[in-house]
């Protein structure tokens, strides 16, 4: 995606506690600032801007943003959610730096704690650095961090751990884990030989077992409303990147692709505002309130909509209004979120409400709403909804379930085709006739629209003319 | 033009593993109060090729003005000969009577309490099984730190202090280091004696 737009929302603003342009890449300047973001409230350095805001850019940025990258990562301690990027601006690059405040205060480089103060960034006197103390003494009494005294590191899905163990030595050149047990005693996760909750949430086989409240719940209603009938209902209660797998998987078939054929050549699209829909499931995988029995994250898919809800407010100095500009990101759950960050469920730090605007504006949608409850938080897309209401979203017939234009040919026959087409899905090596019955249309105009089929490479006829059928194409070619 | 002011050179002395980020982050506390700190997990022991390096710990643990030990339930990998360095770094501090604070982890404390209290039916003993998170030798650095060092009268004052999470190690760092005049003094003291 192009994020110059942040960079434009950023040079709209001034320097301050979040904030901080620089004209060139002085690596110790850089880390300093950006250490002294970590301890403070995070926030956004920009590379290639001057004093008088004025786009300079930067020159080879490839090049000095891998040997900037890996002084960072490797001097800046404890491990921070760091993200960088280059962003072509105005026919400059610019380097992005952006980080989280961190939640394993304090930070350092090169052995000096340093912290921001408006805009000036300043090493650590003796009262900062009580006041770090006394944060760090908060967070390890977060609940992510109590420890979950049942579980043991048999319960953890020792794949997902490698998984994530592959990723962080491509982040962490240098790091040495020994083994899974290992990678979970450096990364916080197990502590005092005790598994954290997030320890469980992110990698046991069934988190559900120690954390009942841990699933995340789909729900497909037939019309606009919530109600007792439904067309789908899933309890995803694997460990959270199974989740969040198993949730984008069944939303786009929930949601469907788009499929417009033009002699001969298929152009597939998702229906929905992938990027937007996926930073709102991770936000509420990231924020939600996972300290209480009634904790839940629900997805409501209508005809009109689609609302993903969390149990937990937004945190404390942080307004709905403010979702809509830049602004600090408050991690409820950081270690959850690093460890996302690692496996790249979140690939860029800050901005994430206005990528998710910018999303559904570049494909169409609605801007997105927030609202806040007494305890729980809820984003809003108008407009993006389940594929068909009428047919149903039922699980069986759903898997792959893709309405495909046909350029050039009315609103009505195109309906009808997607019905053969599901018709055959559904039941392969019907024949002419059965179709016609299903459909309700005459002999000659289901022979038409089986020969358009087959010109656009949909389906094929298989067996001899009198006892053969149609199937879809791409059954046939799964098989192969 | 007058001569800089020589940085308090302190010797930090613990085991590592698993414990890397909280080292770190107490080595950045004393070295931000603007204290020289020794600590060889960081790099900061001078190195003499043609010492061992046992020998260049030690040689450091002299050169320090004042040593902090972190006894944890973890022993260390860095043992040579039998010996461990973080052990014999504080066995030297003691013996040169170096003015000395301790953490001690909450599990050693606990454990050594324990395992007094423990007497086998079939007076056999027991066994502790080789783990990651605990190695009874700890306890002998702790014995030795609480009963087999310097004479009591040495010992006034808070000078070891038992720490679970790494905010209880800070606070107990901030709150005795965090007055630099007072450290001087209590160097010039131990120099004077």
């Amino acid at each position: 995606m192009n994020n110059s737009f942040i960079v434009k929302n950023l040079l709209a603003k001034e320097e301050g506690t979040r904030l901080e342009f620089k004209a060139d890449v002085s690596q110790a300047a850089i880390a300093k600032i950006v250490t002294s973001f970590i301890n403070t409230e995070g926030g956004d350095v920009i590379i290639g801007i001057d004093d008088d805001k004025e786009v300079i850019g930067i020159e080879h940025a490839e090049r000095k943003l891998s040997s900037l990258q890996q002084t960072l990562l490797e001097s800046i301690k404890p491990e921070a959610p760091i993200s960088f990027q280059i962003i072509n601006y105005k026919n400059k690059d610019v380097i992005l730096i952006s980080t989280w405040e961190g939640a394993n205060k304090p930070y350092q480089f090169k052995n000096i704690i340093y912290v921001r103060e408006k805009a000036t960034t300043k090493v650590s006197d003796v009262n900062s650095i009580t006041n770090l103390i006394a944060e760090r003494k908060n967070a390890d009494f977060h609940w992510e961090r109590r420890t979950v005294l049942a579980a043991e590191l048999d319960n953890l899905s020792q794949t997902e751990i490698e998984k994530t163990i592959v990723l962080y030595k491509q982040r962490y050149t240098k790091a040495t884990i020994l083994d899974n047990e290992d990678f979970l005693v450096q990364t916080g996760l197990v502590r005092n030989n005790n598994l954290t909750n997030a320890c469980v949430l992110l990698f046991a086989s069934l988190p559900l077992r120690f954390i009942p409240q841990s699933p995340i719940r789909i729900t497909v209603f037939p019309g606009s409303e919530t109600g007792d009938t439904f067309l789908g209902d899933r309890l995803l209660n694997r460990n959270i990147f199974e989740n969040i797998e198993d949730a984008l998987d069944y939303l786009d078939i929930v949601f469907g692709k788009t499929i417009e054929v033009v002699d001969n050549l298929r152009t597939e699209r998702h229906n929905y505002p992938q990027l937007a829909i996926r930073e709102a499931l991770m936000n509420a995988v990231v924020h939600r309130d996972y300290n209480s029995v009634n904790s839940f994250l629900q997805i409501n898919v209508f005809a009109d909509r689609t609302e993903i809800s969390n149990y937990g407010t937004l945190p404390e100095g942080i307004t709905i209004k403010d979702l809509k500009k830049e602004h600090n990101s408050i991690l409820r759950n950081p270690d959850i979120a690093q460890i996302c960050f690692t496996r790249r469920y979140i690939e860029m730090l800050g901005s994430g409400t206005l990528r998710m605007i910018n999303d559904c504006k570049i494909n169409g949608f609605k801007t997105p709403k927030w609202e806040e409850g007494d305890k729980t938080f809820k984003v809003i897309f108008e407009g993006v909804k389940h594929k068909n209401s009428n047919e149903g979203v039922n699980e069986g017939v759903n898997e792959g379930v893709k309405y495909i234009v046909f350029k050039d040919i009315n609103e009505g026959v195109n309906k009808t085709l997607n019905d053969v087409l599901g018709i055959i899905r559904n039941n392969p090596e019907l024949n002419t006739n059965e179709i016609a019955n299903q459909i309700g249309k005459g002999v000659s105009t289901t022979e038409r629209y089986l020969k358009l089929l087959k010109e656009e490479n949909l389906i094929v006829f298989l067996g001899y003319p009198k006892t053969g059928g149609y199937v879809l194409k791409e059954h046939l070619d799964r098989l192969k | 033009m007058a001569k800089k002011k020589q940085k308090i050179k302190v010797m930090i002395a613990s085991t590592v593993y698993g414990f890397e980020n909280e080292l770190s982050a107490i080595v950045a506390q004393l070295s931000t109060l603007k204290y020289d700190v020794i600590n060889s997990h960081h790099g900061t022991v001078k190195v003499n090729p043609n010492l061992s390096n046992l020998d260049n710990c030690l040689k450091a643990v002299e050169e320090c003005d004042f040593f902090v030990g972190i006894i944890r339930p973890y022993y260390g990998t860095g043992n040579i000969d039998d010996l461990n360095i973080t052990f014999e770094e504080i066995k030297t501090a003691i013996k040169l009577g170096k003015p000395y604070w301790f953490l001690v982890h909450r599990d050693v404390v606990f454990s050594r309490l324990l395992l007094g209290k423990i007497e086998c039916k079939d007076g056999k003993g027991y066994i502790i099984k080789k783990n990651r998170f605990f190695d009874e030798r700890s306890i002998d650095i702790y014995n030795h730190v609480i009963k087999d060092g310097e004479p009591v009268a040495l010992r006034n004052g808070n000078w070891a202090q038992e720490f679970y999470r790494l905010d209880e190690a800070m606070t107990y760092i901030q709150a005795q280091f965090g007055d630099k005049e007072f450290i001087e003094s209590l160097i010039k003291d131990s120099e004077d004696e």
